[in-house]
């Protein structure tokens, strides 16, 4: 550290770095991108193990018979769901009692902001059915959770088979601790009510009123969410990441992962194939962008991860019947969640071994955090080697000055203009995460617009009226104050967040930063430009647009309408993210208004600064 | 005692033990209630195992040679839902007129088997003695002076296809305003009951498809853990008063661990979402490392009502030799004791009314109604715990990177550096600084 | 004082190391066959597994897939349990310096003519052994506590039994005289389970001792194997691992020690020909009513039982509510507290603290 506290030494560095900064930047930046294409392939990438000791998979014998047992509940259960035109409480009542199960049921009231055009919902009120098998000798302090959540229009299969495994293991002795299936209506916001009311907590902003919840079990050590709605599978897709980039620990799916592998049924993660020998860097890769999209959206691949924001390991099993030859049967399936559950039994501390940041780039290997963190790293670093440079133009000591000499005088800062811009886009920040919410009413009467598209609109409006503001300023230099504290802030933002949600940090990192470096009053054309794709709907819409595109089993763009499609959907996914972070507590919407954009928008008032 | 049970007592310390001012009384005879001598401790994390057991019945007169106990094999008690072993130890006068008292050790097993596995597996509902325990009765301990077996059939006596082999002698008990309490007496140690059978085995039978409805108890206890993460947190008691008229008054006695930081100031009772004040609150706060947290509330529960009782409290760090080997298990929290004395008519089996047969050993309560004893369920925290693998590193590290990069970004920031001409050093500084640069071989000041 | 001792300790805790307790357990059962009884039996185990809640047989222990042997039985005694055992606790016992109230069931009551078998299981490495994966014990360690016994005339002879892995490395060090070691695995070698009871789901036995116990249920109290014959119980096509010895700190020749010497016990039967009168019990216990005892002379109690619930007490004691000053009082004192000090030092020390 003499480095720093040396004079010479620092000026000696401070100039090599002034000197080659372009060079550095543009090194910096490509080294990032080059390392995350690298992510995939060996030695970033290591083979995936089983760390923690006590779960012994695949070591005890199943004894799982109740496959006919599955199929004629689910018979049973998709006859009364037709009956009663929705969650048919009483029968899950009754069979859950004639297993011998605990039953509790919660009602929850839950009104939105406003309504939800993709689920049709607008003030929503449910009902979850909760059986406990309570653990013999245990002491009723842990509690693993199997959950399935209440489809409409699917999902019976998985329902029987939930409650022919509960009725399997009522009988069994081993059990050290309690099993709760747990049947949740209205998808995400039943489950949020359901844990809301078991942690005695409310992480979101809306408020849930729930009937008081009774069979109280413990702490929840791990959970499995369910879907199924054939009477076969081909495969098991494992859903990973749960709301503001959480994933569960990586012990978890690699169990599941090695059991599916015992039991001779197929295990894929995103609903691709497993990478093969001649294509593997791409297949590779495909999974991986998808799952690093999943968790830059901040939205939960299914109802298991809300789990995760309350310390519960989760995973999501979805089975799928695709045209392959070799079927698993219910049966099949139940020994396979029979031995997952034996494993998780045997554990006695929770989950604490393995990684709980990592990305996969197949079930077979995985990237652990420490290889992945230099790409961030190195792109980031590019905003504060430019933050360097302008503060050293700013400060120019003798050998510097005599260079510029006319031009120096760096005088004061022109506190006016810097700090009227900063906290103008702070406001307008403020404005466009407020307004939404608050005028979206009076949108939809005036413009008379149903009310999702009435907010997204008026987000747009906002964000779009800001760009129009003017941008005098009053000294010729001003503009690198104001170009310094928007690199530090967005640099501190996206450092910040790299910490906690990696993908969302590397992928607006890569467009907002060539862009807020090349931003500058004397190149005008290509810092707009550079600038209108690092803004935030754009990046957003190019996300969507990644999405779509990546998706392996979703419809093409050109079968959702191709561009104007894409927009419209874009639209939609605006709304909905101000709804989910309403009512989920994801993240997204607000870092987008409260964080990006002012940053974003102070750099506009840079690039189009006038004297 | 720990020795002599193979149990763990050694741990109850001064970290776990309270004494609670108002939660337990003597329940033996003498006016001596001075409670400075009246101690509480629990471990919650202790196992009961056929090492407790042996010396359990080894303390029995005939062991478990002959009479009662050799129905207590541990293969079949410990296959069970619930099970207790319990040591009474209480001066009782010797007859109700007599001055004289002496020492009375009560033993006591608590057995719940799992009736719904029981009943599938056979296909009939009911039971025999040796599907319970494994084997029938061979007949009573010599020694003994009263050897009974009382089968309460109170809630089955009205099932169709009732039936109970062999016979005994029918006692009714009359218990409290409206509730009549049967039970089937086997008096071992006359000579009839082994008439005509060599073994005792009693079986009781009833018809598959009837749904027998035994009363929920009155009054009932959950407790539970509240909040997110390894700061903060809070523990809830929900008390359930079923009876539908009449207002219970119950004391609860919490014991929590001195590192869960307890606010005192965040303990709310509610009923039904109104504010239900204790009549009695006696709060002893704990003192690191030295005596837990101590909570004594006197509520009144009105009729069938649920009453909530609230506290937060802040997880603390311990130093790294203080966690226990399985640190990320959690730790485990007592249970509550919620107290309280309940009408007569209450549904539990019946055995807790004073006139019920095995009431000897129950203390007499002068008030209608007797003492009920409920223990809630143990909780589990999980602490916030360094990484045991390395610890020394991480301390090293954090230390390096504080002292050195901490201390040279401070100087940093808030200092100016000017750089001072060597050649301005006075005498004998200067002089120093030759003979090392005549040493070096570089240029003299 | 035990002639024949033993010591048994089972460091791990964790259902999966279900395999340590079952060897412990069978090693237990063999000796207390040949007859070592209870109270010379000093048996540590790190954690319970018959009444796990994971276990499907509960109260049962086996070590065998076949499950014929219940290991636990009816009958143990477990003295250091759980969280007790620890490497402070085991070398206390070792060296007899346990806390003054100590239960005896939990001292090693040796002295210098005792034969000591000391049975250790766990994971293990090059000289360390874990004591429930959070402290080890060292082999100087463990030498140097062999040595004070040495000293302290606690022991005549020990043989000293280890199955974890990379075993010879703890018995390198010793240095205290009549001592014979056995360990499971060389140095670099690992000590392998046998096999998988899969109604169970866990490793039931380690190998080393599986061979073990087979040698051992073919010896009785009178047999004269020779200790000799247990350095070949388990040969490397078995075991996997190398088993070792050492044999140079024993002042006799092996081959004529019998294994009954330290795996079993001989007491004493003394006939006597002399009649001695026993009162029956019926006549003890119809004696006893009215009679005062030593311990409660002079003590008189009331027939009156306590009152269980003095609810009354309570809400009188709740009514006194401690006195506080009322809030008012509070504020103005910390203002006059305030307007004291800016005072005495005055306005500028004010742009001081801002």
């Amino acid at each position: 550290m003499g480095l720093l506290s040396d004079p010479q030494s620092r000026e000696r560095v401070l100039l090599f770095l002034i000197r080659h900064n372009s060079k550095l930047c543009i090194l910096c930046y490509a080294l990032g991108l080059v390392w995350f294409l690298l992510l995939p392939l060996p030695p970033l990438s290591a083979p995936t193990y089983i760390s923690e000791n006590a779960l012994l998979p695949g070591l005890v014998k199943r004894e799982f018979v109740g496959g006919p047992q599955a199929l004629s509940l689910s018979r049973e259960f998709a006859a009364n769901k037709a009956l009663v035109g929705g969650l048919p409480v009483e029968w899950l009542n009754k069979t859950m009692t004639s297993l011998g199960l605990e039953v509790h049921t919660q009602t929850f009231a839950v009104d939105l902001p406003f309504p939800d055009e993709i689920n049709e919902r607008y003030h929503v009120r449910g009902t979850n059915v909760q059986g406990v098998v309570r653990a013999r000798r245990a002491a009723s302090t842990e509690a693993l959770v199997l959950h399935v959540p209440f489809l409409p229009e699917a999902n019976d299969q998985a329902m029987g088979l939930a409650l022919s495994l509960a009725a399997h293991f009522r009988k069994q002795v081993y059990w050290a601790k309690d099993l709760i299936v747990l049947v949740t209506e209205h998808d995400l916001l039943g489950i949020q009510a359901w844990l809301g009311a078991y942690h005695g907590i409310n992480l979101t902003s809306l408020g849930v009123r729930s009937s008081e919840l009774g069979g109280y079990c413990g702490a929840l050590q791990a959970a499995i969410t369910l879907q199924l709605s054939s009477d076969v599978a081909t495969s098991i897709d494992l859903q990973l990441h749960g709301p503001n980039g959480l994933l569960p620990n990586l012990d978890l799916p690699n169990l599941v992962h090695h059991l599916c592998l015992h039991a001779k049924v197929l295990c894929t993660v995103q609903e691709l194939l497993p990478p093969q020998e001649d294509n593997a860097w791409w297949q590779s890769m495909h999974i991986m962008l998808l799952q690093a999209l999943g968790q830059a959206s901040t939205k939960p691949a299914s109802e298991h991860g809300l789990f995760l924001r309350h310390r519960v390991e989760a995973l999501g099993l979805k089975a799928i019947n695709s045209h392959r030859q070799e079927k698993a049967s219910l049966e099949k399936l139940g020994r396979l969640l029979e031995g997952v559950f034996r494993s998780l039994n045997n554990l006695l501390e929770r989950f604490h071994q393995s990684f709980f940041f990592y990305l996969l780039p197949s079930l077979q290997s995985y990237v652990s955090i420490g290889n992945y963190a230099p790409c961030a790293a190195a792109i980031l670093v590019v905003l504060f080697l430019c933050a360097v440079e302008l503060w050293a133009k700013l400060n120019p000591e003798k050998e510097r000055r005599t260079r510029e000499a006319a031009a120096s005088n760096p005088a004061s800062i022109p506190w006016l203009s810097v700090i009227g811009s900063i906290v103008i886009a702070h406001g307008l920040g403020i404005a466009l995460y407020l307004g939404p919410l608050v005028a979206h009413q009076r949108a939809a009467n005036y413009f008379d617009l149903p009310e999702d598209e009435a907010v997204s609109l008026t987000a747009l409006g906002i964000g779009v009226s800001s760009l129009s503001l003017p941008h005098r300023g009053s000294t010729p230099q001003g503009w690198i104050w104001l170009k310094l504290f928007a690199l530090l802030e967005l640099g501190m933002l996206l450092l910040a967040l790299d910490l906690l949600n990696f993908p969302l940090a590397f992928m607006l990192a890569i467009p907002t930063v060539p862009a807020a470096v090349v931003s500058q009053p004397s190149h005008k054309t290509a810092s707009i430009a550079l600038l209108l794709v690092a803004s935030p709907a754009v990046i957003s819409l190019m996300g969507l647009a990644m999405k779509t595109e990546l998706n392996p089993h979703g419809p093409t763009s050109g079968q959702l309408g191709g561009f104007i499609g894409l927009f419209l959907r874009w639209l939609q996914c605006l709304s909905q993210s101000i709804l989910e972070h309403q009512s989920l507590g994801t993240n997204l919407y607000p870092l987008f208004t409260l964080g990006l954009f002012p940053c974003w928008l102070q750099l506009w008032h840079v690039a189009l600064w006038k004297e | 005692m720990s020795g002599l049970l193979c149990a763990s007592f050694n741990f109850i310390d001064k970290t776990n033990t309270i004494a609670p001012a108002f939660g337990f009384r003597p329940m033996g005879i003498g006016n001596e209630t001075d409670e400075s001598y009246l101690r509480y401790a629990s471990l919650p994390r202790e196992i009961v195992c056929t090492e407790n057991l042996t010396p359990w019945k080894k303390l029995l007169p005939c062991d478990s040679k002959a009479g009662l106990a050799t129905l207590l094999a541990g293969g079949k008690l410990f296959n069970s839902m619930y099970y207790s072993l319990g040591l009474h130890f209480r001066p009782v006068p010797m007859r109700p007129d007599d001055a004289g008292w002496s020492w009375q050790l009560t033993q006591t097993l608590t057995v719940v088997f799992d009736g719904f596995v029981r009943s599938k597996l056979t296909g009939t509902n009911g039971w025999t003695l040796s599907s319970l325990f494994g084997r029938p009765l061979d007949g009573p301990c010599p020694i003994a002076s009263r050897s009974r077996l009382y089968v309460d059939i109170t809630d089955i006596e009205q099932a169709p296809g009732f039936s109970l082999n062999p016979a005994g002698t029918t006692v009714t008990e009359a218990s409290g305003m409206d509730r009549k309490y049967s039970y089937v007496l086997y008096n071992l140690l006359q000579p009839s009951t082994f008439a005509q059978v060599k073994r005792l085995n009693p079986s009781v039978n009833w018809d598959a498809d009837w749904d027998m409805q035994s009363q929920r108890p009155w009054l009932h206890v959950e407790r539970f853990l509240t909040g997110v993460g390894l700061h903060h947190g809070g523990i809830s008691s929900l008390l359930h008063n079923r009876h539908p008229n009449r207002s219970l008054t119950v004391h609860h006695q919490d014991t929590l661990p001195w590192f869960l930081r307890v606010y005192s100031h965040t303990l709310t009772v509610t009923t039904a979402g109104k504010a239900n004040p204790p009549s009695y609150v006696g709060y002893r706060p704990a003192r690191d490392r030295e005596r837990p947290h101590q909570l004594e509330l006197l509520l009144t529960l009105p009729p069938a009502t649920i009453t909530r009782v609230d506290i937060q409290f802040e997880r603390a760090l311990l130093t790294w030799t203080e966690y226990p080997p399985d640190a990320n298990h959690g730790v485990h929290i007592c249970a509550a004791v919620v107290t309280a004395v309940l009408p007569d008519s209450d549904p539990c089996t019946g055995l807790c009314s004073e006139n019920s047969p095995v009431s000897f050993y129950r203390p007499l309560v002068r008030d209608t109604g007797h003492l009920s004893r409920l223990y809630t369920q143990t909780l589990l925290v999980s602490l916030p715990t360094p990484d045991f693998s390395m610890p020394y590193n991480v301390v090293c590290l954090t230390c390096t990177v504080v002292a050195i990069g901490f201390g040279s970004f401070h100087n940093i920031l808030t200092r100016s550096f000017r750089t001072r001409d060597p050649a301005q050093a006075s005498g004998i500084v200067r002089h120093l600084a030759n003979l090392i640069r005549r040493w070096r071989g570089v240029p003299l000041l | 004082m035990c002639q024949y001792c033993l010591i048994q300790v089972c460091t791990s805790r964790f259902w999966f190391n279900y395999r340590h307790v079952a060897n412990v357990l069978s090693v237990y059962r063999s000796v207390k066959r040949l007859g070592i009884p209870d109270s010379h039996i000093i048996m540590m185990l790190a954690d319970d597994m018959a009444c796990n809640a994971r276990n499907p047989r509960p109260a049962t222990v086996f070590n065998n897939a076949h499950e014929q042997i219940n290991v636990y039985g009816d009958d143990v005694e477990v003295d250091y349990r759980g969280y007790e055992v620890t490497v402070e606790n085991f070398v206390r016992l070792l060296m007899g310096r346990v806390p003054p109230n100590t239960p005896r069931s939990k001292r090693l009551l040796s002295d210098e003519r005792s034969n000591i078998l000391i049975y250790m299981t766990g994971h293990g490495g090059d000289g360390f052994l874990k004591f429930q994966d959070s402290e080890e014990i060292t082999n100087i360690e463990l030498a140097d506590a062999f040595e004070q016994m040495w000293q302290k005339k606690r022991y005549h002879e020990i043989a000293f039994i280890m199955d974890t892995c990379q075993a010879v490395s703890m018995y390198q060090k010793f240095y205290s005289p009549n001592i014979v070691a056995i360990a499971s695995s060389q140095v670099g070698e690992d000590s392998l389970s046998h096999h998988v009871d899969s109604s169970i789901g866990v490793y039931v036995i380690d190998r080393f001792t599986y061979y073990l116990l087979e040698f051992l249920e073919k010896i009785h109290p009178a047999s004269q194997n020779t200790m000799d014959e247990l350095f070949r119980v388990c040969p490397k096509r078995d075991c996997i691992s190398t088993p070792g010895q050492r044999t140079d700190l024993f002042s006799r020749d092996l081959s004529t020690v019998l294994i009954t010497e330290f795996f079993g016990s001989v007491r004493k039967v003394e006939l006597v020909t002399r009649v001695v009168s026993v009162p029956s019990l019926r006549d003890l216990l119809t004696t006893v009513p009215g009679k005062k005892d030593d311990i409660n002379e002079g003590v008189t109690l009331s027939n009156v039982f306590a009152d269980q619930l003095p609810v009354a007490q309570m809400v009188q004691k709740g009514k006194q509510k401690e006195w506080h000053p009322p809030d008012g009082f509070i504020l103005a004192f910390w203002a006059l507290v305030l307007l004291v000090f800016f005072k005495t030092y005055g306005m500028k020390h004010l742009t001081f603290i801002f």
